[in-house]
Parts: structure tokens; C-alpha cells; sequence
């Protein structure tokens, strides 16, 4: 059985000032990955080998992260793993849609011929075996199978993402974006399975229906009449929608990582930077902390999420905070609740403390 | 692209006085250093060095090297141009061969040397921690005409019978050669590192294959051959950091320089990065229940208990009320609640369950 699995790095909302400048596909996490090495190591350890990328802008950064594709495939020559770009849309707002993106590059997914196509987003951060889901998804005999998770914080989680609403013997019937206001229900995670015949009808759909149609709308348009089959997904998973949440998160990952993303059955793959092991000098003090290769620890650092080659300078103390790679903290510098981006100087202003609510952004290469 | 100069590393030894850590592995393939395995530092050399092509004469339990050696890639050896070639003793028409000495071990892969056209040849030991550009030896060599440029460092009087030891007149030039000498000349010592100019070293390989009566190594045949010819000899003098690591104690005592920050030896230069292959781990996790003081950690270990001075490996786990001082643990190990670790080196995948205490002079292995 060929499968297909794409990332779609469209409609994702983005976690503020972070994803300015680059996907959330190559954003950092965990100070040691980019959030797409979860649904392309998703796809590996499922067995899947013939991977294409949904891309709508920021290139460079995600093209930097994958371009060695052998780090999230097995055998290099069998299968494939594609970059796909709408070169012809990109910049105009509606026109460059996932949806455009695949007619695009209608000669990739021709030449991959697939027997099974599984959609998934990096904005969703969780680990799931497809290999079941496929298997489910077959004998069900749906037309489509879309996973869902259920909450009952959806007043202050899941913005913008979609709520869906699920009928008799799991049918969708209806897909809207969630606004806050209901505080319990179900959100679509934008991961889909079907046959690849059914997909190139959608894709075929949608672009005899509207240029601005993406796979969503296609969903939303023709749910009541067509069976998509709604599975919910019962492990952990994080929707990845905001400044605050991507720290809230992260840091939470500290406390659940025996249970959740991490299992020694399911290795999370990325690329290596060849950095040295970290180095944590006499009277530092680390609790409750992540801390990537290459760092050098001097201060203090307490609940947080510490990248690549990072200084924490003597008596600096770093406290709920995700520092990203090459920032260095100086001596004496105190911070809390903030989220630094990669190649900060934090050198003069003597404390920064945000709120967890709130938390305090420090621009890329930014001197403070 | 032609390559002036290939590198052919003699990584065939066995390292007995590793004791248990080397039972099962070639001593370039043991772990050191947290995230590294030996023979991971002459071949970032190599790669850093902008040499394309290795070779890797393996003999001594070599699976395990083999397996990680691979295409080469780790060390970005395996692009356009390049090659890394595993050269384990075959069998040939004229029978099957083990590698008999150094210079045996390059004398049966001639054929592949010949390949690859190379002008120089430069021979390099698989178990020391250094490093080390040759290109700039090879410039050395260059200038001084030389036939053969031996890597030299300056060593303790008292320890210089361990070593191949030179007496080099004031260019640099080599006037006399001891390997192993009872009573030392000099205490410049060679660091086994030669750079051979090819066409004479394989004439001189062929017929030292002849004698009868030659050990068929470098040290204590070749060289001296070659100096009783007035070949020229030059001394390339290497003042960086340097270490051989032979015994439990010195692999012990190298991963403790990691922890000294004025050791010469910089991983974390990022212009002169050692390379290795990456562990799919999870970043390291340091608990609220650690303690971690003046250590190195590598990606992957989880830390409950309490780290002092020691090298942490991947995937190694500290439990809580562990205490861990002056060690090394290698990856996978696992130290249980409430126990104890000092001047140890804990195995790979080794599990402690009890009290181990060595001495600062008299490191435990424990396995």
C-alpha cells in the first residue's frame, strides 16, 4: 500500500512576532526541534515514505530544516520527499491556498500515484501511528476520515481553529471557526485520510467551485452531503496558536514528558548541528529545565526551554522562559516569562519580566 | 577533483588495556567525551582539514566501527569527490591476510592508495584525542621538500620511553629516530601522525613486504630505514592538546580536561567542530530534584539526582538521590535512586544498583 503523507503549512495561525519571518514549521521547540519534525517523524515511524510539503511562504528557513530529507526517510531512493511551492499564487493573499498549491504541482502527486493521501499540520503538535489510523479509516469504508480532539477550554484555546460538529454514527455536519464561544467541544486537529482518488475529486471540486477554496472549505461546503467520518484522537495534543501558548505549552511539555510526546517506541527525528554537549559550570543551578547541546550554563535557569549554543551568563537567572538558539543571556541579567527569539543579546536591561498571559518577545539578532 | 593528499587511518588495534570496554568494540569505536566516540576526532580532522578521501584499515573486532563509519557522512565525507573506505584484511588470491604491523596494514591497500592518485598520503592513528589541520603540516612538508613529516609533541622526560622519540637538528630536520628508547634523547615524541610523500613510501613499503626480519611498522622499520637512507625527515612540532587514550585511567583523566576551562582542547569552537553521528534523543532534561555542577551533559540524559564534576553521555539516566562525582557515564547507562558514583567509569547500558567507589588514582570500571 503506497501512502502519501503531506504536511500542510497552510492556515496556520501563526504564533505572533515568532512566525513574522518564517513558517511554524521551522520554528523552534524544545530547543531542540522545529515543529514539523513531529508530523514528518509521524509519517517515518508509520511507515511512510513518499512525503510533499505544503508550503505558502517563508521558504528559506523550512527549505534550511529539511533539505537533508534523509534525516525523516528511509530508503533514499525508494519513495519521495517534495518541497511544494505555488510559485504562481505565491503573494496574493486567497489565490495561494493549499488547494492551488497541489494543482501546482499536480505532476508530483501524478508521478507518486499514491494509494492512501494523509494531510496534517505542524500548527498541531502531537504523535499518532497512521498505520492504525489507515487501517480504521479502510474498514470504516468513509469517504474521508478526519481526526478531532475534544476540549472543554475552548473559550480560551482553539481560536481560530475549527469546531466541528459531528452527527449520527460520527459524520461530520458542520465545520465553523471557533470564536470562543461555546466552552466545550470538538476541533478538527487538520489531518485528514482518504483514498487518493477521492482526494484528487476534492482538489478537483474545489477548483471548479472557488479559487479561494482551501481543503477546509471543501470540508465545511460539501460535509452534509458527502460521509466524512469523524475519529477522535485520544492522545495528547497541543494546538500551537499563540505567543502565550507556545510558551504555556512548552513549558508544560516539562511536566508531561513521560506520557506524551516522547516514547522510546516513537523517536522524534530532526537535523543535526553537530553541537558539542552542554556545559553546565560550577555554582549554576538548573531545575525543571530543558537544555539543548551546546549550551554553557554559569547562572540559574528554572522552568524553561534553553536552545542550541546558548550562554546563561554568571548570575543571570532564567525563569519560565523559552530562549531560542545563539541567545546570550549576560551576567546579572534576570528574566521571567519571556520568549527570546534565536541570536538575542540580552546585555543591558538589568530585568525583563512578562506575565504568562503576556509574555515578553525578543526579537531575532536583537541587542537589549 | 584530483585530491594531493588522502588520509589513511590504522584503526585496527585492540586497546586490551581498556580492559571490558574493549571486548566487544575497536578501541576508535569506544565512547568518550559525552556525545563522541574516539575516532570521531581524527576524522573531523580529516574532514576539517579538507581532505575528501579516507581510508580505514580495521581488523580488531570491527563491526561495531564499521557500522559507524558507514558512508562517511557524519563527518561530510561522502559528498561529490569524497570517500570513506573501510579497508578490513581480505582474503586474495594469494591467500587470506591479517595485517601484521602499521606498515603491513598500508602496504595490503596499495592498490586502493594507487586509486586514488594522491601525491601524499597522510597516516593517522584512530585512538587519540586531539586536533589537528593537516593541510598546514602538508604545507610544512611541502616547503621542506620533505620525504616523510612526522607529527611531534613535546612529552615529560619520564615518560618518553613510551613513545617514538626524535632529535631534529635546529631546521626541524630529523637526525635520529628511537622507538621506545631506555634512555631518551630527546623528549620530542612522535604523535604518530606521518605525512609520506606516496611514490617513495610505496617503494619503501614494497620492499620492507620483503625482509624477513621487519615487524613491518613505521616506528620501528620504516623510519629508520629511511633515515639510515638521508631521506628527509622533518619534524612538524604540535603544541595543542594531545592524548592517547590507552587506559581506563587516561580515558578517565581525558574526559575529566573537558570539564578544566582552560583545557586547550575547544569543542565548542564552531570553526573547528568534531563531528559525530547524532543520537535521536530528546533534549536533556535537568528535573527540579537535580542538582548539576561543573559537568558536561550530552542530549537525551534525564538528571533526578546529582551531578559534580562528571561527563553525562546520551540517553544516560540519573535517578533521584543518585549522587554521581568525578565519572563518566556512557550512553544508556542508568544510575538507580540513592546510590552512589565516584572515580568511575559506568559501561554503556550499564544499570547501578549499588555503591561504586573508586579512587582518583585508581578509576573504576564499572561493567
Amino acid at each position: 500500500m503506497k501512502v502519501l503523507g503531506l504536511v500542510n503549512c497552510y492556515n496556520t495561525l501563526g504564533l505572533g512576532p515568532m512566525t513574522e519571518h518564517r513558517n511554524i514549521a521551522s520554528t523552534s521547540f524544545l530547543g531542540r526541534y522545529a515543529f514539523i519534525d513531529f508530523p514528518l517523524s509521524n509519517f517515518y515511524n508509520s511507515g511512510i515514505n513518499h512525503i510533499g510539503i505544503l508550503v505558502k511562504n517563508h521558504v528559506r528557513s523550512l527549505l534550511k530544516h529539511v533539505q537533508n530529507s534523509s534525516s525523516w526517510s528511509s530508503n533514499t531512493k525508494l519513495g519521495s520527499f517534495s518541497f511544494l511551492y505555488d510559485e504562481k499564487n505565491a503573494g496574493k493573499e486567497g489565490y495561494n491556498n493549499d488547494i492551488s498549491n497541489i494543482l501546482e504541482n499536480k505532476w508530483f502527486f501524478d508521478s507518486v500515484e499514491p494509494d492512501y493521501v494523509v494531510i496534517t499540520s505542524p500548527q498541531f503538535n502531537f504523535i499518532c501511528d497512521f498505520r492504525k489510523e489507515i487501517e480504521n479509516h479502510i474498514q470504516s469504508k468513509a469517504g474521508v476520515t478526519l481526526l478531532y480532539t475534544s476540549s472543554n477550554e475552548m473559550k480560551d484555546t482553539y481560536i481560530g481553529s475549527k469546531k466541528i460538529t459531528i452527527g449520527q454514527k460520527g459524520k461530520l455536519t458542520k465545520l465553523e471557526t471557533n470564536k470562543g464561544e461555546f466552552s466545550s467541544g470538538d476541533v478538527y486537529l487538520e489531518t485528514l485520510i482518504m483514498d487518493y482518488k477521492t482526494f484528487c475529486q476534492y482538489v478537483e471540486f474545489a477548483n471548479s467551485t472557488s479559487s479561494f477554496f482551501s481543503f477546509s472549505d471543501v470540508l465545511e461546503y460539501i460535509s452534509p452531503n458527502v460521509l466524512v467520518r469523524c475519529k477522535k484522537f485520544d492522545g495528547y495534543v497541543k494546538c500551537y496558536d499563540s505567543l502565550s501558548h507556545y510558551l504555556k505549552y512548552s513549558l508544560e511539555v516539562l511536566n508531561e514528558q513521560y506520557n506524551s510526546l516522547f516514547k522510546n517506541s516513537w523517536p522524534i527525528y530532526t537535523r543535526t548541528y553537530d553541537t558539542p554537549p552542554a556545559i553546565y559550570s560550577k555554582g549554576c543551578k538548573v531545575a525543571n529545565s530543558y537544555i539543548a547541546n551546546g549550551c554553557h550554563i554559569k547562572g540559574t535557569v528554572v522552568n524553561s526551554i534553553i536552545g542550541r549554543d546558548v550562554i546563561v551568563s554568571e548570575g543571570a537567572v532564567v525563569k519560565n522562559c523559552v530562549i531560542s538558539a545563539y541567545t546570550k543571556i549576560g551576567p546579572g541579567i534576570k528574566i521571567e516569562n519571556v520568549v527570546a527569539d534565536k541570536s538575542a543579546k540580552l546585555s543591558h536591561k538589568k530585568e525583563i519580566i512578562g506575565t504568562k498571559e503576556n509574555p515578553i518577545y525578543i526579537k531575532q539578532g536583537d541587542l537589549i | 577533483m584530483k585530491q594531493e593528499m588522502v588520509a589513511l587511518i590504522l584503526a585496527g588495534g585492540r586497546g586490551s588495556r581498556l580492559k571490558s570496554l574493549t571486548t566487544n568494540i575497536a578501541k576508535p569505536a569506544v565512547f568518550f567525551g559525552a556525545k563522541y566516540r574516539i575516532i570521531d576526532f581524527v576524522l573531523s580532522n580529516i574532514s576539517n582539514s579538507h581532505i575528501n578521501k579516507v581510508g580505514i584499515a580495521t581488523q580488531y573486532e570491527s563491526t561495531v566501527l564499521n557500522n559507524y563509519l558507514g558512508s562517511g557522512s557524519n563527518w561530510g565525507l561522502n559528498g561529490q569527490g569524497c570517500q570513506t573506505s573501510l579497508l578490513p584484511p581480505r582474503e586474495t588470491s594469494g591467500g587470506a591476510n591479517w595485517y601484521l604491523g602499521t606498515a603491513d596494514a598500508v602496504k595490503q591497500n596499495i592498490d586502493w592508495i594507487d586509486k586514488t592518485h594522491c601525491d601524499y598520503l597522510v597516516i593517522l592513528s584512530g585512538d587519540h584525542i586531539y586536533k589537528m589541520e593537516y593541510d598546514k603540516m602538508l604545507a610544512f612538508h611541502k616547503k621542506n621538500k620533505a620525504d616523510v613529516t612526522i607529527a611531534c609533541i613535546e612529552v615529560p622526560l619520564s615518560e618518553a620511553s613510551r613513545f617514538g622519540i626524535v632529535v631534529t637538528d635546529s631546521n626541524n630536520r630529523i637526525t635520529q629516530f628511537q622507538e621506545k628508547p631506555e634512555h631518551p634523547k630527546s623528549t620530542l615524541a612522535s604523535m604518530g601522525i606521518y605525512i609520506f610523500s606516496y611514490p617513495l613510501l610505496r617503494k619503501m613499503l614494497l620492499e620492507d613486504a620483503k625482509k624477513e626480519d621487519s615487524d613491518h611498522d613505521f616506528g620501528k622499520d620504516i623510519l629508520p630505514t629511511m633515515l639510515n637512507n638521508n631521506k628527509r625527515l622533518f619534524s612538524y612540532s604540535f603544541d595543542g592538546y594531545w592524548k592517547d587514550v590507552g587506559t581506563v585511567q587516561s580515558l578517565w583523566e581525558s574526559n575529566m580536561d573537558l570539564l578544566d576551562p582552560n583545557c586547550s582542547l575547544n569543542l565548542f569552537d564552531s570553526s573547528f567542530k568534531i563531528y559525530s553521528a547524532d543520537t535521536k534523543s530528546t533534549p536533556q532534561f535537568i528535573s527540579s530534584t537535580a542538582k548539576i555542577d561543573d559537568s558536561i551533559v550530552n542530549q537525551g540524559a534525564i538528571i533526578f539526582g546529582e551531578v559534580t564534576h562528571s561527563v553525562i553521555s546520551n540517553e544516560v539516566e540519573i535517578e533521584k538521590g543518585a549522587i554521581v562525582k568525578n565519572s563518566v557515564l556512557l550512553p544508556g547507562s542508568k544510575v538507580k535512586a540513592g546510590v552512589k558514583v565516584e572515580y568511575a567509569i559506568v559501561g554503556d547500558k550499564k544499570v547501578v544498583d549499588k555503591d561504586v567507589i573508586g579512587k582518583k588514582n585508581d578509576i573504576y570500571l564499572f561493567d
